[in-house]
């Protein structure tokens, strides 16, 4: 059974007088345990997709199903609810808070769950160790490089056991090494976590550890191209 | 240079960031300027309105006599030649003439004597003619007179009627008949201020005849000479060109010269001219810069929390394009022309802030007028505004230089940061607190030194060195509460980051969990809490200090005036033979009056204390003495010390200066006639009985006295009325009018004098010095408050915009707008309670020291009778309550925008 479906999405931005269309009826599906890649090139609305899967958007028509339930319909505080426990989101440029430790970041979405003390210790120690971080868990993100930053973003997306998460250009800022590095944990976290994951890149290594790589262009799927 | 264009584009492209870098200046220079602006037009139509009521701008008298005299038409037309003059009046002074009405028997009925009686040109009149209300004519035929009003009306004459000249100052049996032409009502010219110049007025009232008939008119009274004439005269100049109020030198300059000019017409000789403009134009100059000194000391704190609002702004200002100063750098800008760029921008910035200033300036400038006016209440109403030349400048340039004052240190930090971290996202050197202690630490430690000196002085006797160290600190007072407000406030948020972290607790109620964030991001950037807690410190400090202060002299004044009195009043009797008593009970509204009597005529073996008697029960009663004025602060022991026959209370400065202790015997002795003209010497033994500071309505100042009952005085009572002297202590009912009392006391004829405590008090209030300090105050705090809540809603906006992306990610990882608002408003709440804690702790404790170290008064003064009790008055408890309360209402609102920001967008992760 699918775990993501898009149907007929349709984005339309308004700025100013003008409006751009992001997305034109866009069709899609993800299944669950599904590690997808989203390809396509600059302004064809992937980004739009992402925002609209993460509940950070919402499209101006069609349906977005995650788990059975139509985004579209839910209201604001039970999208909320939704971004803080089905879905986990990973940027570009890491956004941390920077007067945060690392672990402190990675606390963060557990503290707004309202997770107590001990729990949250735990489930941050275990973050941490899963993406190698322990021994920089009381840097600030001033204070990490720029892999760092984005394995404690990563730690940050699975703070609250996510089933979905969401990685928009993930290595875009990264060194050839350390974007491995990240795909290497995407890939991890699929596989042994079993963690459905969307990722929006241009970076052609993904498709080694894609089952699926959509292309998208004009705010529609054009259709699939073959993982490596 | 190549990067200006850059600069003036930067400050009117981003309007937004240049008005919270500009915002605390603005305030500060509008209040200068409206201080300024006001200061201008109220000097400005004070003298406007001197230079209407004078007689001419020159006045001259010339002594003509044999060749050399002169006809009035050729002297006129002289004058009028002269370059510059637009008018002149040339008139003749006839002395004093008396006017008699006659019935038809020759009888005379009615007389008055004119001490004016002028020849004047009806074409060119004196100023005070010029302007008058006249029925008839002016042209008067030989043989006819005007009058003024009040000689019509006393003589009971009309126009037509003809009545009798006579000169006042020798043979009144000659005289010429005139019929009167004109009723002249002498007006003084439209807002004329202060008293009008003696010239005009003489007795009140004039006459004039047309100076042609002159001396046709004093030969008829036989009062004709052949040796000469006196002319008088009023010359106007062209103002316009000759005078300008804000140019003094050019003024003089100008003035001298016409002055000289019309010295050559005259002639040297027996004459003598006046220039009434120059005094009255230096007075204005002097009476301006004086104010301008005042009240721009007296805005020191408006300014000072400006300039400290301007640097948080320019700082925010500076963060928000740390990233677009480093591509510059990449680009090949050096350090210095970022510098200079950002100055050149804070200098664009001043000159922006000195414009809008100026024109805001003018508005609050009708809202000070009435208070930096030295003589309110006898000042002309001031339809316009003057802006003076001086004023744009000085407003000018104050504030390009605060600008770039408050820009320079964040300029260099600025322009300094290397490319590699400006570049990236967060900066960590901009969380930093960039402070020195150094200065704070010496203004704090110099503040309290000074403190300690005064009050070791206090407690030593004088000698060369007390008084030397004692004259400096003394001097110094005034100065330390600002020291101490500065560098404890600025020593307490900036000196350490752990405050806030204490703080940050208190936000849990409010945001629950969360407040660890709170805690971690105000502990972590103290650099963005310490600039605007300062501020609200800052705020804060100023106002409670200055509201506690003014408050606790208020109510030692006031403390100080019922000592005086003694009770709601002090009557004074005319006879003391008389008992008062049941006539003052028995007026409406009094609930008790209590008689309190002095011996003057007494010696005692200590001197010389002065010795008072009244009965215990009733005095305490009426004059209800507070607790201070006991040393023990217990008024029962004293009372019965008094119920004791034999025993005394005496003063603390006598006790001190007879060496007395509680239990020592004092003889008092009394010298006086007896009706039979024999000496008659009484003595009484009495015991102290205790001690006391002073009591309410006994001669306040005179220090060294001994208070007894009746009973133990007796003796003393049997002496003639000048032994003594009385007064009578009146305590009003609760709802009692002092008014009404006071009339009814005064209507008996027994009464001499009638002091009331209320009315003492209110016209100290109703001083129009002090009242103008206090609204000059609360305009004031007014600007403290907009600095407080606009000035930091400002501020706390920019920050949030600087915070959008960090606010957004949280916002994506799952946290509700509102929670994330609510996370603003904490941080806010917790800068909030820390600028409040630590101003309202420094205002208050300032204000407390500052109080009691003034009580010390200056080397060698003695201590006040009157303690001074510190007091906290309600409207800095309004102040230290709804100033946090408006401020936090201010972060509300900016959170608004942050509790519905568009995620998406503020993220940029639209399209791709």
């Amino acid at each position: 059974m699918p775990n993501v479906t898009t149907k007929d999405v349709i984005k339309v931005y308004r700025a100013g007088k003008s409006e751009v269309i992001a997305l034109r009826g866009l069709d899609m599906a993800v299944s669950d345990r599904e590690l997808v890649a989203v390809r396509g090139p600059s302004g064809c609305g992937k980004t739009t997709l992402l925002n609209l899967l993460g509940g950070i958007d919402r499209p101006t028509a069609g349906r977005i199903e995650v788990n059975g339930s139509n985004l579209v319909d839910l209201s604001d505080a039970e999208l909320v609810r939704y971004r803080l426990q089905k879905v986990g989101f990973i940027f570009q440029f890491f956004n941390l808070v920077p007067t945060l430790t690392a672990e402190e970041n990675v606390e963060l979405p557990m503290r707004l769950a309202g997770k107590g003390p001990s729990a949250r210790s735990k489930r941050t120690k275990e973050l941490l160790e899963l993406v190698g971080m322990t021994k920089r868990a009381v840097h600030r993100p001033d204070e990490l490089s720029g892999g760092e930053q984005q394995r404690i973003a990563i730690g940050v997306a699975l703070a609250n056991d996510p089933s979905l998460l969401l990685a928009d250009e993930p290595t875009g800022e990264l060194d050839t090494k350390t974007g491995q590095e990240v795909l290497d944990l995407f890939q991890r976290m699929n596989q042994e976590f079993g963690k459905t994951i969307v990722v929006v890149t241009h970076d052609a290594r993904v498709s080694q550890i894609a089952h699926r790589i959509l292309e998208i262009r004009d705010g529609k799927i054009l259709g699939e191209a073959a993982a490596a | 240079m190549g990067l200006l264009p850059y600069a003036a584009r930067d400050v009117l492209r981003n309007r937004r960031r240049s008005v919270s870098s500009i915002l605390g200046v603005l305030l500060a220079v509008t209040f200068v300027a409206g201080t300024f602006i006001a200061i201008d037009s109220s000097a400005r139509a004070t003298l406007d309105a001197s230079l209407a009521g004078i007689p001419g701008d020159f006045s001259f008298s010339i002594y003509t006599f044999g060749p050399n005299q002169v006809n009035y038409s050729t002297l006129e037309q002289a004058v009028l030649e002269l370059g510059g003059v637009v008018n002149v009046s040339v008139y003749r002074n006839l002395g004093s003439l008396a006017f008699e009405l006659r019935n038809a028997s020759g009888r005379v009925v009615g007389s008055y004597g004119v001490s004016q009686a002028l020849a004047i040109n009806p074409d060119r009149p004196p100023i005070l003619i010029q302007d008058s209300k006249v029925s008839g004519s002016l042209t008067l035929p030989r043989g006819s007179v005007g009058l003024s009003r009040d000689v019509a009306r006393t003589l009971a004459v009309g126009l037509g009627d003809s009545v009798r000249a006579v000169y006042a100052l020798s043979d009144m049996t000659l005289g010429t008949n005139l019929t009167v032409r004109a009723i002249i009502e002498p007006t003084l010219p439209t807002g004329f201020n202060g008293s009008p110049p003696p010239y005009y007025f003489y007795g009140g009232s004039i006459a004039v005849v047309d100076i042609r008939d002159a001396d046709w008119l004093l030969a008829q009274l036989n009062q004709s000479s052949t040796s000469g004439k006196t002319f008088n005269g009023e010359v106007w100049i062209d103002r316009t060109a000759y005078v300008n109020p804000y140019d003094t030198v050019l003024t003089t300059r100008n003035l001298e010269r016409m002055q000289r000019r019309l010295q050559a017409v005259l002639g040297s000789q027996g004459s003598s001219i006046s220039d009434n403009i120059l005094s009255r134009i230096q007075d204005f100059s002097n009476r301006i810069a004086a104010q301008r000194i005042q009240f721009f000391i007296f805005s020191a704190p408006v300014v000072l929390l400006g300039v400290y609002l301007g640097a948080v702004g320019v700082d925010l200002g500076h963060a928000e394009r740390r990233r677009e100063l480093a591509i510059l750098k990449t680009r090949g800008a050096r350090r210095g022309q970022l510098l200079g760029l950002l100055l050149t921008e804070a200098v664009f910035g001043g000159l922006i802030a000195a414009v809008i200033g100026l024109a805001a300036g003018v508005l609050v400038s009708r809202l000070l007028i009435g208070i930096v006016n030295p003589t309110p209440g006898s000042s002309p109403l001031y339809d316009s505004f003057s802006l003076s030349a001086d004023t744009v400048l000085a407003v000018t340039l104050e504030s390009i230089l605060l600008m770039a004052a408050v820009a320079y240190r964040s300029a260099k930090r600025t322009a300094g940061l290397p490319i590699i971290e400006t570049l990236r996202y967060y900066a960590p050197g901009e969380t930093k607190i960039h402070y020195s202690p150094r200065v704070d630490v010496i203004l704090v430690s110099a503040g309290l030194l000074d403190y300690v000196l005064v009050w070791w002085r206090g407690g030593s006797s004088t000698n060369v060195l007390t008084f030397l160290v004692g004259v400096i600190p003394f001097l110094l007072l005034p100065f330390v509460p600002l020291m101490l407000i500065v560098g404890l406030t600025r020593l307490l948020t900036r000196g350490t980051g752990k405050v806030y972290d204490w703080f940050s607790h208190a936000a849990k109620p409010l945001v629950g969990e969360l407040y660890h964030i709170i805690r971690r991001n105000l502990t972590r950037n103290p650099r963005r809490s310490s600039n605007v807690a300062i501020i609200i410190a800052l705020g804060i400090a100023f106002g409670t200090f200055t509201l506690s202060t003014l408050a606790t002299q208020d109510a030692h004044t006031v403390r100080e005036i019922r000592a005086q009195v003694g009770a709601d009043m002090a009557v004074q009797p005319i006879d003391s033979q008389k008992n008062l008593e049941p006539n003052l009970t028995a007026v409406p509204g009094v609930a008790g009056a209590v008689l309190v009597r002095s011996f003057s005529s007494q010696s005692s073996n200590y001197c010389c204390p002065t010795v008072f008697g009244f009965d215990p029960k009733s005095y305490f009663a009426v004059a209800q003495p507070e607790s201070w004025y006991f040393l023990d602060g217990n008024s029962e022991s004293a009372r019965n010390v008094l119920s004791t026959t034999g025993q005394v209370l005496i003063s603390q400065a006598f006790f001190n200066q007879a060496f007395l202790e509680v239990g020592d015997p004092i003889y008092l002795s009394e010298t006086f006639m007896t009706s039979n003209n024999t000496q008659q010497v009484v003595q009484v033994n009495v015991t102290v009985g205790g001690v006391v500071r002073s009591l309410p309505g006994t001669g306040f100042g005179s220090s060294s006295a001994i208070f007894g009952s009746f009973d133990t005085l007796a003796p003393l009572q049997g002496g003639p009325p000048y032994s003594h002297s009385d007064v009578y202590l009146v305590d009003l009912a609760p709802s009692a009018s002092w008014r009404s009392v006071k009339t009814a006391i005064t209507s008996d004829r027994n009464v001499a004098y009638v002091t009331v405590a209320d009315e003492q008090i209110e016209a100290l209030t109703s001083n129009p010095f002090a009242r103008a300090l206090y609204q000059f105050i609360s305009m004031e705090l007014l600007f403290i408050g907009i600095i407080l809540t606009v000035g930091i809603g400002l501020i706390l906006y920019a920050a949030s915009l600087e915070r959008d992306v960090e606010f957004a990610a949280i916002i994506a990882r799952g946290s509700s707008g509102w929670q994330t608002a609510k996370l603003l408003v904490g941080e806010a709440f917790v800068i909030m309670l820390v600028g409040l804690a630590i101003g309202a702790s420094v205002g208050i404790g300032t204000a407390f020291f500052a109080t009691q170290f003034i009580a010390a008064g200056p080397p060698g003064s003695l201590a006040p009778l009157v303690p001074y009790f510190f007091v906290f008055p309600l409207e800095a408890l309004l102040l230290v309550l709804l100033g946090p309360a408006a401020m936090l209402l201010s972060a509300v609102l900016v959170s608004l925008r942050t509790a519905r920001m568009n995620v998406a967008q503020v993220l940029k992760l639209r399209g791709g």
